[in-house]
């Protein structure tokens, strides 16, 4: 008996000219689970369609189930690779809610840990970037630095990756001294390693070709849409929420805003490089602050969000009924909404909440730098070589649990 | 104690203190006939496209940072000022503009919304995703289909009335 097999190509109609190519979900380049359906002309990519959610948790339905403090995981688990200026989001936006005044030396320690934050995450980028691009060496290099920086941070929290260390007023636990002259030793180390992998990588002439001229959008495009951080930056737009909208203690140190004018690949690269040697001056300047601010505690005065602290829960009976009213009912926050965003390595991470006046938001939405971004990659890599297409992805720096959320 | 962990409710908070912004929005709504809230302007649907067009134009509004939309199922939504199921928030920003400005408008699930796509191309995957998760539907979107949910899924999650573990989930008392 013959089987009649059907023709594979016959749903295809005759005259396309272009073939469907899916990269991903499990494309190494893609740093995550993103699929690109690709529509590809010989070598050349004339569509790309973006297809996310594969990590999709529905962060913000969580949210709203829970109470304000709860959310916090949440928001780690969404950039796992800068989780700190995650937690200082949404942190900030619930403190602007409640209206509370964060200690000087609260605020500088978030300054210090999320510029901290975002030399590993730059490293992160910048090690797997140049390995996409056939760059073995700096890989190792930037994960050892990024190492040591999530040890210095876990000598702080206690955690490797997913900290949860700001929290609602200001942090959870005061760091060791310790952590303060190993955080000045580690600051002072790092412009020397930054230097090493612009020696490896600025004027390498592969890195260079593959690089240069690739991936292009005008100062105008970016703008329209949307891109933020970085990106933005690469294509002449001098925006950065730490100067126009400072969060912590990004009022009294500010940072210098790094733009380049050509708006490709390389000069995504260069602005990246520049924002650590800076992201280091700030440290330096946040480690000095530290030295000279009056010592003092790390949370906010106010007994109905700050659990008192752990030694007086133990001694006073009435600190211990404040523990527990906080820890199972929450504070509640009053009606309102706000808008409140944060540079973070990425971009504009915005968090929008809606309160009601209960313990619980009664909305809360992120606005994710990365996701954006994304939307904005099939009007740059249209027209580009499928090769291009991946120094493009990997210049755009995509966190796929940030996108997914 | 209870009477305590009521006392925020008597706070104002940072949120509505900011009159510079609230003045702003009062006097922007006055020019171009909306509402005015403490950080921004709410319009009426069908104004949506030229109250936009209108604000890129005269007040430099020229970046569209985020859409996004609340659902008031069952009660009042936070101004009182429609009965509407659905907030829709566009938050948009300028190097140019005096303020970050949040503009609102309210739709009722079966209405549509006109798309910002062509005056903002970012507004494509954002106006994707409040698709996906509520259900708003918006008139001349390039692309409307879901993008965070597969296209089979079942119901708008960030809904009020969809459960949090979703319409299927595995019931385990059924198979003991």
């Amino acid at each position: 008996m013959r089987v009649q097999i059907p023709d594979p190509k016959s749903h295809i109609p005759a005259d396309k000219k272009t073939m469907t190519l899916q990269m991903g979900p499990q494309h190494p380049s893609t740093h995550g689970v993103l699929r690109l359906e690709l529509e590809v002309e010989g070598e050349y990519v004339a569509a790309i369609k973006p297809h996310i959610g594969y990590l999709h948790r529905c962060a913000e339905k969580l949210g709203e189930r829970d109470r304000y403090v709860q959310a916090i995981p949440h928001t780690d688990r969404m950039d796992y690779v800068s989780a700190m200026s995650q937690n200082l989001a949404y942190c900030e936006a619930v403190e602007a809610l409640l209206g509370l005044e964060i200690p000087l030396r609260a605020r500088l320690l978030r300054v210090l840990l999320c510029e901290l934050q975002r030399i590993a995450s730059h490293q992160v980028w910048l090690g797997t970037h140049a390995l996409d691009l056939g760059a073995m060496t700096p890989l190792l290099y930037c994960l050892k630095d990024c190492e040591e920086i999530q040890d210095l941070f876990e000598e702080a929290s206690g955690a490797r990756l997913t900290y949860s260390y700001i929290r609602i007023g200001g942090f959870h636990t005061p760091p060791s001294e310790r952590f303060y002259t190993w955080a000045r030793t580690l600051v002072d180390d790092l412009p020397r390693r930054i230097e090493m992998y612009e020696r490896l990588l600025t004027s390498n002439p592969i890195f260079i070709g593959r690089l240069k001229g690739v991936g292009v959008i005008t100062a105008k495009d970016a703008l329209a849409w949307g891109l933020s951080g970085p990106p933005l930056r690469a294509s002449g737009i001098a925006r950065d929420l730490r100067v126009d909208e400072p969060c912590a203690a990004y009022d009294l140190i500010t940072p210098r805003v790094k733009t380049r004018a050509e708006g490709d690949c390389y000069a995504r690269y260069l602005v990246r490089m520049e924002e650590m040697h800076e992201s280091v001056r700030l440290c330096k300047l946040a480690l000095d602050a530290l030295r000279d601010a009056p010592p003092g505690p790390l949370v906010a005065d106010d007994d109905l969000v700050i659990p008192p602290p752990k030694e007086d829960i133990y001694r006073d009976m009435a600190a211990m009924i404040r523990h527990w009213i906080i820890a199972i009912r929450g504070f509640k926050v009053p009606a309102g909404e706000i808008y409140r965003a944060v540079e973070t390595p990425r971009g504009e991470l915005g968090v929008f909440i809606v309160s009601d006046g209960s313990e619980q938001p009664f909305r809360i939405h992120y606005r994710s730098p990365c996701f954006v971004n994304l939307g904005a990659l099939n009007h740059m890599a249209r027209g580009a070589l499928l090769s291009d297409l991946v120094a493009i992805v990997g210049s755009l720096d995509f966190v796929l649990g940030e996108i997914d959320r | 104690m209870d009477d305590a962990l009521t006392r925020h409710e008597a706070r104002p908070g940072r949120a509505g203190l900011d009159a510079a912004v609230r003045e702003y929005a009062r006097d922007l709504a006055g020019r171009l006939g909306a509402d005015s809230y403490d950080r921004g302007i709410i319009v009426a649907p069908e104004l949506l496209t030229d109250t936009v067009r209108r604000l890129r134009a005269e007040e430099n509004f020229d970046y569209l940072r985020d859409i996004t939309a609340v659902d008031w199922l069952g009660r009042r939504n936070v101004h009182g000022t429609t009965t509407k199921r659905f907030d829709l928030c566009y938050q948009f920003t300028g190097a140019r503009a005096k303020a970050s400005l949040t503009l609102k408008t309210h739709v009722d699930p079966g209405e549509s919304i006109e798309s910002l796509v062509p005056l903002f191309p970012s507004a494509e995957f954002l106006e994707r995703e409040v698709f996906d998760l509520f259900g708003i539907v918006f008139r001349n979107h390039p692309d409307l289909r879901r993008i965070l949910l597969s296209d089979d899924w079942e119901g708008h999650p960030l809904r009020k009335d969809y459960p949090v573990s979703g319409y299927d989930m595995w019931d385990w008392r059924a198979h003991r």
